[in-house]
C-alpha cells in the first residue's frame, strides 16, 4: 500500500510548490490549517508523512506536531519553516519531528527527506 | 564698621577666593586629598581675613595681636600645601610632613609666648595701617622651614608635571604648580613691608586670588585632583565675573594710589572716570567671559548646545524609528521567504514542463500572485519607513472620516454594512490630513473586513477639555483576548491577504499626533477602536 503525504500550510504558494515537487511521485492530501490536518488524520489511516508549516495564522505548527505525535505516533512529521532558529529546531526534535526544512527550499531537498521518511 | 583701605580690600577678596575653593572641595570632595585641599584653602582664607582686620584697626596693640594670629594660621599654609603635594605626587615624605606640623606647632607656641623672638612690633605704614615688623635677625632661622617647604613642594610638583606618565595628571600638576607659584609670590610679598621695605604697598596679595582663579579653571576644565563637580553654568559665570570684577576694582585702586602718589588728583572726578570706564567695559567683558566659559567648560554657547540637543533628539527619534524599521525589515525578510520559495519552485519546473499548458497557466498565475505580494509588502514597508514630513493644520476629524467613507461606500453596500455616524463635536485638532487619512483607513478597512456578512459600523466623535475622541465600532468577529495584545505587532494578521502592517502604521501616525489608540474587543460581538488626539486650542498650539 503506497502511503500518502499530508501537506499542511496556510500559504497557497507553498502548498502549490510542494504539490509540484511531490505529485509525480506520491499521492498527496493538502490542507491549509492545523485543525484541518488533525481532522483529516482522524479518517485517513494511510498517511505516512506530514509536511507541516511552523508559522501558521491560527494554530502553531509545533502544537499541531505535538498533537499528531500523541495521536498518531507512527506518522513521520517533517517541519517546514522560514525561521532558522536553533530553539525551534531542537523543540521540534524534542516533540518528535523527523526532519526540519528551511524555506526557501530546493526540490531535491524535499524529495530526499520525504523518501527517507516514507515507510 | 570697618573702613577698608585698598590692601584690606585686596586681602578680603583673597580670603573670599580661598573660601570659594574650600567650599567646592568641601561640597564635592571625595577623598583625603580633597579634604586636605579644602583645609589648605581655609588656612589661607583665615590668614587673609585676619590681615583684613589687622590692617583696618586703629589700635596698634590689637593690630599686633591680629597680625600674630594671622601668621599663626599662615604658618600652616606651606605645611598643608606640602602635605597635599606629597599625596598628589606620591611622595614618600611622612617624616618631613610630621616634622613640618611639629614646626607649625612650635612656631605657634613661640608666637604666643615669645613674641619678641619673631616680631619687633607694628609700625604705621602708608598713612593708613599698622603693619607688623619681623625681627629681621631671626627671620631666616625662624622662617627657614616655611621657605624650604614652599620651594620644595613646588619643585616636586614641577618634577611630577614633567615625569608623570598620565597626561591628565601632568596637566593638573601644571595648574597646581602655576597656582602655587603665583599664590606664594602673592602671599609672601606681604612679608616685604615687614622686613623694612616700607615703600612696597603689598596689593600683590591678590596673587593668592589669582591662584584661586587658576584653581577654579583647573577644577572645571581638568577635574583638578580628580574632583568631579556637577555645576550650574550660571554659577560658574557669576563667580568668574564677580572675581574678575573685584580684581578690576583692585587694579583701579592701585592706579588711584599710583596717581595719588605721583600726580595728585581729585578723588571724586577720578572715581567717576573709573566708574565710567568700568561701565563701558563691563558688558563686553561679561559677554567675553561667558563665551569663554561656554567654550572652555561646556564646549559651546547655550545656543550651540540647544541646537546640538535638538539634533540629539532628532537622532534619538530616528534611532527609535530605525529600531521599528529593523523589526519590520526582519519580519519582512521572513514574510518574503514564502513567495521566494514558490517562485523558485515554479521556475525550477519550467524547463521540464514547458509543454504542459495547464502548468504554464498555473505558473503564470502563481508567479504574478507572489510578485504582487512582495510588491504589496514593500509598498507598505516603505510607507512606514519613509513617511512624508507631516504638514500640520487645524482640521475637523469627521471631515477626514467622511472622505474615507466615500471611498468605502461601495464596499459597505456590497457587504450590507450599515454605517451609523454621530459627530456632535465640531472642534478642531492639529493634524496632517494625509497621514490621518491613512491611519483611519487602515482601522476602517479592518473593521469592514471583520464583518462576515451584514453588520454595523458605528462612528462617534466626542471631546473633553483637552482631547478629541473618535470611536470606530464594528459588529465583526472580534479579536480573542490573547491576540488583542498582538494586533499592533508588525506582520500580525488574521486575514488571508493581510500584511499585518496596517495597524502598526495607524498607531505610528496617531503617536506622531501625540495621540493614543486603544482597542476593546469581544469575540463574535465586535471591536471598538478609540483614538484620542489633543484638541487644537487657538494660541496654545501655535
Amino acid at each position: 500500500m503506497s502511503q500518502k503525504i499530508l501537506i499542511v500550510d496556510d500559504e497557497e504558494g507553498i502548498r502549490e510548490s510542494l504539490k509540484l515537487i511531490l505529485s509525480d511521485h506520491y499521492e498527496l492530501i493538502l490542507t491549509d490549517s492545523g485543525e484541518g490536518a488533525l481532522e483529516l488524520l482522524k479518517h485517513a489511516n494511510d498517511v505516512g508523512v506530514v509536511l507541516l508549516d511552523i508559522k501558521m495564522r491560527k494554530v502553531h505548527g509545533l502544537d499541531v506536531l505535538k498533537e499528531i505525535k500523541t495521536k498518531h505516533p507512527k506518522i513521520n512529521v517533517i517541519m517546514v519553516t522560514g525561521y532558522k532558529s536553533v530553539e525551534t529546531a531542537s523543540e521540534a526534535a524534542r516533540l518528535g519531528a523527523s526532519g526540519y526544512i528551511v524555506k526557501p527550499f530546493k526540490s531535491e531537498e524535499i524529495l530526499t527527506i520525504v523518501e527517507k521518511n516514507i515507510t | 564698621m570697618l573702613k577698608l583701605n585698598p590692601f584690606a580690600l585686596a586681602a578680603l577678596f583673597t580670603s573670599f577666593s580661598c573660601l570659594w575653593i574650600a567650599g567646592i572641595f568641601l561640597i564635592y570632595g571625595k577623598n583625603t586629598l580633597h579634604r586636605l585641599w579644602a583645609i589648605f584653602n581655609l588656612t589661607a582664607a583665615g590668614w587673609a581675613i585676619l590681615i583684613v582686620f589687622a590692617v583696618s584697626t586703629k589700635n596698634p596693640d590689637r593690630a599686633l595681636n591680629l597680625w600674630i594670629f594671622a601668621h599663626m594660621i599662615g604658618i600652616y599654609v606651606p605645611i598643608v600645601f606640602f602635605h597635599c603635594a606629597s599625596i598628589f605626587c606620591n611622595l614618600k615624605a611622612k617624616k618631613l610632613i610630621i616634622a613640618a606640623y611639629i614646626y607649625g606647632i612650635l612656631h605657634n607656641i613661640v608666637s604666643l609666648f615669645y613674641v619678641t623672638i619673631l616680631y619687633q612690633g607694628v609700625t604705621y605704614l602708608f598713612d593708613s595701617m599698622y603693619y607688623i615688623q619681623f625681627n629681621k635677625a631671626n627671620f631666616i632661622p625662624s622662617m627657614s622651614l616655611w621657605i624650604y617647604l614652599a620651594f620644595y613642594a613646588n619643585y616636586k610638583i614641577f618634577i611630577f608635571s614633567k615625569n608623570s606618565p598620565n597626561k591628565e595628571l601632568r596637566k593638573q600638576a601644571q595648574f597646581f604648580l602655576i597656582g602655587g607659584i603665583i599664590g606664594y609670590l602673592g602671599g609672601s610679598s606681604t612679608f616685604l613691608p615687614m622686613l623694612g621695605f616700607s615703600s612696597f604697598y603689598p596689593l600683590t596679595i591678590v596673587g593668592v586670588a589669582f591662584y584661586c582663579l587658576s584653581n577654579t579653571y583647573a577644577i572645571f576644565k581638568h577635574s583638578f585632583f580628580e574632583l568631579v563637580v556637577i555645576y550650574k553654568q550660571s554659577i560658574v559665570y557669576s563667580i568668574l565675573i564677580a572675581m574678575v570684577f573685584l580684581f578690576y576694582v583692585v587694579a583701579v585702586l592701585v592706579l588711584e594710589r599710583f596717581l595719588q602718589d605721583f600726580i595728585g588728583y581729585n578723588s571724586l572726578s577720578m572715581s567717576i572716570v573709573v566708574s565710567f570706564i568700568i561701565g563701558l567695559l563691563f558688558v563686553p567683558f561679561k559677554n567675553w567671559i561667558q563665551n569663554y566659559v561656554d567654550n572652555a567648560f561646556l564646549k559651546g554657547t547655550p545656543y550651540q548646545i540647544s541646537e546640538e540637543n535638538t539634533l540629539l533628539r532628532q537622532e534619538l527619534t530616528s534611532a527609535d524609528k530605525l529600531r521599528s524599521i529593523a523589526i519590520l525589515a526582519s519580519s519582512l525578510a521572513h514574510e518574503i521567504k514564502n513567495p521566494i520559495t514558490t517562485i523558485n519552485t515554479f521556475a525550477d519546473f519550467l524547463p521540464s514542463k514547458q509543454n504542459d499548458s495547464a502548468f504554464l497557466n498555473k505558473c503564470r498565475q502563481t508567479l504574478l500572485h507572489e510578485t504582487n505580494r512582495i510588491q504589496q509588502l514593500l509598498t507598505q514597508l516603505l510607507s512606514f519607513a519613509k513617511p512624508s514630513p507631516p504638514v500640520f493644520q487645524a482640521i475637523r476629524p469627521q471631515e477626514i472620516i467622511e472622505e474615507i467613507l466615500l471611498l468605502l461606500e461601495h464596499r459597505c453596500d456590497k457587504q450590507h454594512i450599515k454605517i451609523i455616524k454621530t459627530y456632535p463635536t465640531q472642534e478642531l485638532i492639529l493634524a496632517d490630513p494625509n497621514q490621518l487619512k491613512q491611519a483611519f483607513l487602515n482601522i476602517l478597512l479592518n473593521a469592514i473586513e471583520s464583518i462576515p456578512q451584514e453588520g454595523r459600523l458605528i462612528i462617534t466623535t466626542s471631546s473633553n477639555a483637552t482631547s478629541y475622541f473618535i470611536s470606530i465600532q464594528d459588529s465583526g468577529i472580534g479579536i480573542k483576548s490573547d491576540e488583542l495584545k498582538k494586533i499592533f505587532d508588525p506582520f500580525f494578521t488574521n486575514k488571508e491577504n493581510g500584511t499585518g502592517l496596517g495597524l502598526v502604521i495607524s498607531q505610528e501616525i496617531i503617536h506622531h499626533h501625540n495621540g493614543k489608540i486603544n482597542v476593546k474587543s469581544t469575540p463574535n460581538v465586535g471591536t471598538e477602536f478609540i483614538i484620542s488626539i489633543p484638541k487644537y486650542i487657538k494660541g496654545a498650539n501655535d
